[in-house]
């Protein structure tokens, strides 16, 4: 399969994932909603543990509602959104590498297959892992699979840097990049310091930062929506532009002797 | 402020992790907005809003974790 239908369908699984995180975030909102109303009105809502017998009254649904539409559902919601940019921004990178595996190095030159320069690009990878793959292919996957799992722990930001080396999409624009950075960000904090902020999110969401120190992160549903129009937005235009960079015959060296990033033309 | 459905004052509801919230009639958002634009509230509402019964669809008003549930009921009690 060409490599531009093969990111397309990276592309239509990623997006079909957001609509879908969306629909469940919006529904189970409804659901809750529904229930708190009816708590409200002191319905005889209850829900019983079959085992314990414990039955929740209607009055402590009211409140707990309150809080899983606005603290689990949307934070939950949130997480798996930045789980969605990784996905979308490594698989990018795993395909283009598994179509051009050159491109893991780019002081490689496929002209002479000498290196330019001195400076060498190095992937570590056990030996074990190596004298386990059997022909050269497997190795460049394995090769491919260790670039894509380092970059996983790295910033959003050196995601991009790695993909503007490599192709000349540009997109997405600063303020995206500064926005997707933010919520990435705040997903760590959410993840790791228990939703405080602290500098590691000063650092991370940079000019996008939303709180101070010590705030704590608040994912409201008008932040939450902007966040699935803008991982949207981001993967239609990088999709689109890495689909020409990967045409029929696109195919140019950033690296070395760099191009305008335009396609050549057939 | 007072709830045009059931006729008692607007009553602000709290919870000690999500904060203060306050579930309103569609027919009164615009009015409770305004006065809580006016004192310079933070709040987010609801997409939508839910009808039971047939009746006037409600819809909630979020604080945030920040919000001071104290401080926004006596802004809507002054309010009249």
């Amino acid at each position: 399969m060409p490599l531009s239908d093969d990111i397309r369908g990276l592309a239509d699984q990623v997006l079909d994932r957001v609509d879908e995180a969306r629909e469940f975030y919006v529904h189970s909102r409804q659901a809750w909603r529904l229930v708190q109303q009816l708590a409200r009105k002191g319905r005889p809502v209850g829900i019983v543990d079959l085992a314990t017998k414990r039955h929740l009254p209607a009055g402590d649904l009211e409140s707990r509602a309150q809080k899983y539409v606005t603290v689990q559902l949307a934070e939950s919601t949130f997480r798996d959104l930045s789980s969605l940019l990784e996905d979308w921004i490594l698989g990018l990178i795993r395909l283009w590498l598994t179509a051009y595996p050159e491109d893991m190095d780019l002081n490689f030159d496929p002209a002479t297959g000498q290196r330019r320069g001195k400076k060498q690009e190095e992937v570590q990878i056990p030996l074990s892992r190596l004298l386990h793959l059997r022909d050269c292919s497997a190795i460049l996957g394995g090769l491919i699979e260790r670039v894509v799992r380092d970059l996983t722990y790295e910033r959003p930001d050196r995601w991009f840097r790695y993909i503007d080396s490599r192709l000349s999409l540009g997109c997405p624009g600063a303020t995206q990049r500064a926005k997707l950075y933010e919520m990435k960000a705040a997903r760590d904090c959410l993840e790791h310091n228990r939703g405080v902020i602290n500098r590691d999110y000063l650092n991370k969401a940079g000019t996008a930062a939303r709180y101070a120190e010590g705030d704590l992160v608040q994912i409201d549903e008008p932040y939450l929506m902007e966040c699935f129009t803008l991982l949207r937005d981001v993967t239609v235009a990088m999709a689109r532009a890495a689909g020409i960079a990967s045409g029929p015959k696109p195919r140019r060296r950033l690296h070395g002797g760099r191009s305008s990033g335009k396609p050549t033309p057939p | 402020m007072i709830d045009e459905m059931t006729k008692d004052g607007l009553r602000v509801s709290t919870d000690g992790i999500a904060g203060p919230y306050l579930m309103v009639p569609v027919a009164q958002l615009d009015a409770v907005l305004a006065v809580l634009d006016r004192h310079k509230v933070r709040y987010w509402v609801d997409a939508d809003a839910i009808s039971l019964d047939n009746e006037p669809a409600i819809t909630v008003i979020n604080f945030g974790r920040s919000g001071q549930a104290a401080r926004i009921q006596a802004i809507l009690d002054e309010a009249g």
